[in-house]
């Protein structure tokens, strides 16, 4: 499964803590799926999470945001491709990075992405979803280490928790 | 920097014929092959060293991400604002 994660989500899970950032790790790292990435949202990316209020937020140094998003770069980066249909800036810069590499999702709380027309073919989901899906996955058979999210207390150092 | 991967495809009955020699190509280089079945994409070969260090970054960066987000430690709907109108301001700073 591809999928494109956009800007603000990137950085949302930098801000704040979430049982599903382990459990997205955990199905990362185990190939059940492949974030597909573009120079046009790493280059937002890293602009967003040095912006000031964010920086002051997240604690996070300039080179330390660029070992962050350094593993995004690969496995697959995908040329700029313009969407003219696009009438939204980020709706164009999503589908832009989705359309070319076959993306089969592309995961974002944005309204304007979700108000995209189906006609643009790669369908839009929310992190929720996201999550649901992996969950659901038939071709990732590895242990849930966390329940669903909001039903339990999150454990106090998911990172902890990740696979060898 | 990035390292950019030299990426092609391959199909089944190519990586099963020469699968010695694909094997060779990728080893020790950053090539990456995607093997298609019927036209689809259905497995990739990268080198033992490329999918170590692929491995090791992504974990890297989800420590950090778990890092930066218990330091922040906003609720995912206050996260969300704060992300969007960051992304707002930056793109507002770039506009001509």
């Amino acid at each position: 499964m591809r999928v494109v994660f956009d800007t603000a989500l990137i950085t949302s899970l930098a801000l704040s803590p979430s049982p599903r950032l382990a459990y997205f790790t955990q199905h990362l790292l185990h190939g059940c799926f492949e974030v597909i990435t573009s120079r046009a949202i790493l280059d937002e990316c890293r602009a967003v999470l040095l912006h000031p209020p964010v920086a002051k937020k997240h604690g996070l140094t300039p080179d330390a945001v660029e070992t962050l998003l350094l593993p995004f770069y690969q496995p697959l980066v995908v040329s700029y491709s313009p969407v003219p249909f696009a009438r939204d800036p980020q709706a164009e810069q999503v589908f832009s990075c989705a359309l070319p590499s076959g993306a089969d999702y592309i995961v974002s709380d944005d309204e304007a992405v979700h108000l995209a027309p189906a006609s643009y073919g790669v369908p839009v989901i929310d992190p929720k979803l996201f999550y649901v899906l992996l969950k659901r996955g038939h071709d990732c058979n590895i242990p849930i280490p966390y329940p669903a999210p909001g039903h339990h207390p999150r454990p106090s150092n998911p990172g902890s928790r990740l696979p060898n | 920097m990035p390292v950019q991967l030299i990426e092609r495809s391959i199909t089944t009955t190519e990586a099963r014929a020469r699968l010695g020699q694909v094997l060779k190509e990728v080893s020790g280089t950053h090539d990456r092959i995607t093997i298609e079945m019927h036209g689809q994409p259905v497995a990739v070969l990268v080198s033992l060293e490329i999918y170590q260090q692929w491995r090791a970054q992504w974990r890297r960066a989800f420590e950090l991400l778990s890092e930066s987000a218990e330091r922040a430690n906003l609720s995912e709907k206050r996260a969300a604002k704060l992300a969007n109108e960051a992304v707002a301001a930056v793109r507002a700073s770039h506009l001509p």
